[in-house]
């Protein structure tokens, strides 16, 4: 079976383009009904302390003032109420936990215990995982950036290439495991010349380079790469969730802040955020260029956002920002590049259930047909 | 409703221009075998050389009149590519007017109605100029100098050219790197190609059983256009199939076809009726799966 490589513009990318955002005026907490809410309107409420319960919990990422409700968009484009909180720029916390100095000691049902607590939407399949499974053969840490125009993950490596080895050490030795695997695509030749000093220091964790095709995140093309190692007990996880968990084991921490890899097609240039989450993506974007529109993580399958009244959620990783696109719709030429690219071999494009949406027959069609969206009609 | 934003930098127009590079061999050669040749033995007028050259002209002036006029809109580029492919298949004894007359309507009719339909357009084409033309007088696919001599070819004669065919469709050895060229592009279908001529040649194979000799052999392989219709006609992707199973069968329903009529009824238009045939049953064989649906 022969996978497509995606094929984008040529951009520089270099994690040096970096800026902070962490001190917002206000955070904007999404408010998912029905949920009990620990605080009332003009309320102080400190950094990290719970705000929203329910099936999942929701804190705050700074100190401040709670100031009512707000209608604003997700990045799917789904109108949403928020709990605005207004920052006192104090970063006060209620009960401020120190970094967990007897970290290394932490077992398996420490985490549980500590990912319950949270009962985040972010680690809720983590924890899942874990309590389904008593047995877990490895760990498998995707990487690699699979989405076009996104370079989180890219920056979390080539920034802190010691913090990701760490972190996979840790969660190894709390699950009590023999070895761990870091998953990177071979098409950074200056991000795998890092690596191998690393991996020596590392026994128990095992580098494996994959060929740069697109989705190589699906489960079913991943195992035709990780066949030796990808088991039915084998926790998969992103480079962020790691992150979240390291931050959780290791400093106590909940996770607030994350990089945003924001990428300018019209202006050629990439750079990355360290952002508070919960913003509006305007804030967050220097220079927005006229006419252009702006897309969430993936190019493929995304929605155009009014920057203006949509809320950064901890699951965007990438903004990309294009110009306006006009492409026109012809006829089906019936020359079936679509099913060729189809990474699942679908018998049916159009109607199967087993669809992972990753839109590669849209983006092969000559005739640009949007596929997906003929679909989800 | 999700949209995308990002698009293959493979192009369908680049895909169309590269085929058409391949057919300016074929044209070289066709104007040197029925102009130049013809000229050089005393069979026709200086004027008479240019014949095989105004052709594929007409088409492509045609071609590019309409796509002026009716703008490039649902793929009206490829028309320019289908009227060189019909220009290349027709007679060199078809009279320029009439050719012109109706690659005229044709285009004018493929435009308002058979794009919608999926019925091949250049076989349909080269079968109406045929039928008109034999109908307005005796029409044949040989030459002056074909028609006035015995031959006594080789098979080197016939793969390089000297069989019976259309204007510039006879040079096998040009066909056969052609279509190593065009595998190399994304979007044509090689495997209709390459399974066609593979199973034309093993049908040409059971001549032997039927008494034809070698040489005859060739020169039925080599004659009335198949090749060329196996490698540019059958594997236009609008009237081609989809799945690669289905693309199998109707190579092979195409060739045992046009094989029959080949050998058994010396049929000039073989390949174009078999085509055709296949085409007009596939689109027939989808209505009556949409009704029973």
């Amino acid at each position: 079976m022969k996978y497509v490589s995606l094929k984008g513009e040529k951009l520089d990318v270099s994690i040096n383009n970096y800026y902070e955002y962490l001190s917002p005026n206000y955070v904007f907490i999404p408010y998912h009904a029905p949920r009990s809410v620990s605080k009332k309107n003009l309320d102080k409420i400190y950094k990290e302390e719970l705000l929203l319960e329910g099936t999942y919990n929701y804190y705050s990422n700074i100190s401040g003032y709670i100031r009512g409700f707000k209608d604003f968009n997700n990045y799917l484009n789904v109108n949403e109420k928020y709990i605005v909180i207004e920052n006192d720029y104090k970063e006060k916390y209620l009960n401020k936990k120190n970094i967990n100095k007897d970290y290394l000691n932490t077992k398996k049902i420490d985490l549980i215990n500590k990912l319950k607590e949270y009962k985040s939407f972010y680690t809720a399949k983590i924890l899942d995982f874990l309590e389904t499974h008593e047995i877990i053969d490895n760990i498998i840490v995707i990487g690699f950036d699979d989405d076009l125009y996104n370079y989180a993950n890219r920056y979390y490596l080539e920034k802190d290439i010691t913090k990701i080895f760490d972190a996979i050490s840790l969660l190894t030795n709390v699950l009590d495991l023999n070895q761990s695997y870091l998953l990177i695509k071979d098409n950074n030749s200056k991000l795998i010349n890092n690596i191998v000093d690393f991996e020596g220091s590392y026994p128990n964790i095992k580098v494996n380079y994959l060929p740069d095709i697109y989705p190589l995140s699906c489960k079913a093309i991943l195992k035709n790469y990780t066949k030796t190692y990808y088991k039915i007990n084998s926790l998969v996880i992103n480079l962020e969730e790691l992150l979240i968990i390291y931050d959780i084991i290791y400093r106590n921490k909940y996770h607030t802040e994350k990089v945003i890899s924001i990428t300018d097609l019209v202006n050629k240039k990439v750079s990355f955020c360290y952002t508070k989450t919960y913003v509006l993506i305007a804030s967050i974007i220097k220079d927005f260029p006229d006419n252009a529109i702006c897309y969430i993580n993936n190019p493929l399958n995304s929605n155009v956002i009014d920057i203006n009244t949509t809320v950064l959620t901890p699951d965007v990783n990438a903004i990309i920002i294009d110009k306006k696109l006009n492409y026109i719709e012809n006829p089906c030429i019936n020359c079936g590049k679509c099913e060729e690219v189809c990474p699942l071999k679908l018998k049916d494009l159009t109607s199967s259930p087993e669809c992972i949406k990753c839109n590669l027959c849209s983006y092969m069609c000559p005739s640009n047909i949007n596929l997906l969206e003929n679909k989800n009609e | 409703m999700s949209k995308i934003f990002a698009k293959s930098k493979l192009k369908y127009d680049s895909y169309l221009l590269i085929c058409i590079y391949t057919l300016i061999p074929l044209i070289i050669f066709g104007f040197y075998k029925n102009g130049i040749n013809l000229y050089f033995k005393g069979l026709v007028s200086l004027i008479y050389i240019i014949k095989p050259l105004l052709f594929p002209a007409i088409s492509l002036v045609v071609g590019i009149g309409y796509l002026l006029i009716f703008k490039d809109k649902d793929h009206n580029k490829a028309l320019i590519y289908y009227n060189l492919l019909i220009s290349l298949c027709i007679s060199i004894n078809t009279n320029i007017w009439l050719y012109l007359g109706l690659i005229v309507l044709l285009d004018l009719i493929y435009i308002l109605f058979l794009k919608k339909l999926s019925i091949n357009f250049v076989a349909l084409s080269i079968l109406i100029i045929g039928l008109v033309s034999y109908l307005i007088k005796d029409y044949s696919f040989y030459n002056h100098y074909e028609i006035i001599n015995n031959h006594s070819y080789g098979i080197i004669d016939f793969l390089i050219g000297r069989s019976i065919g259309g204007v510039a469709t006879t040079n096998i050895i040009l066909l056969l790197i052609n279509v190593l060229i065009l595998s190399f592009l994304p979007y044509y279908k090689k495997d209709i190609a390459i399974m066609g001529l593979i199973i034309y040649f093993v049908c040409s194979l059971w001549g032997f059983v039927i008494g034809y000799n070698l040489n005859e052999i060739i020169n039925l392989l080599c004659s009335y256009s198949v090749v060329f219709a196996i490698i540019y006609i059958a594997p236009i992707n609008n009237y081609s199939p989809k799945k690669e199973r289905n693309r199998y069968l109707y190579i092979a329903i195409i060739c045992v076809l046009a094989f029959i009529l080949v050998y058994f009824f010396n049929n000039v238009f073989a390949a174009y009726i078999s085509i055709l045939g296949v085409n007009i049953l596939s689109i027939l064989q989808k209505l009556f799966l949409k009704k029973r649906k």
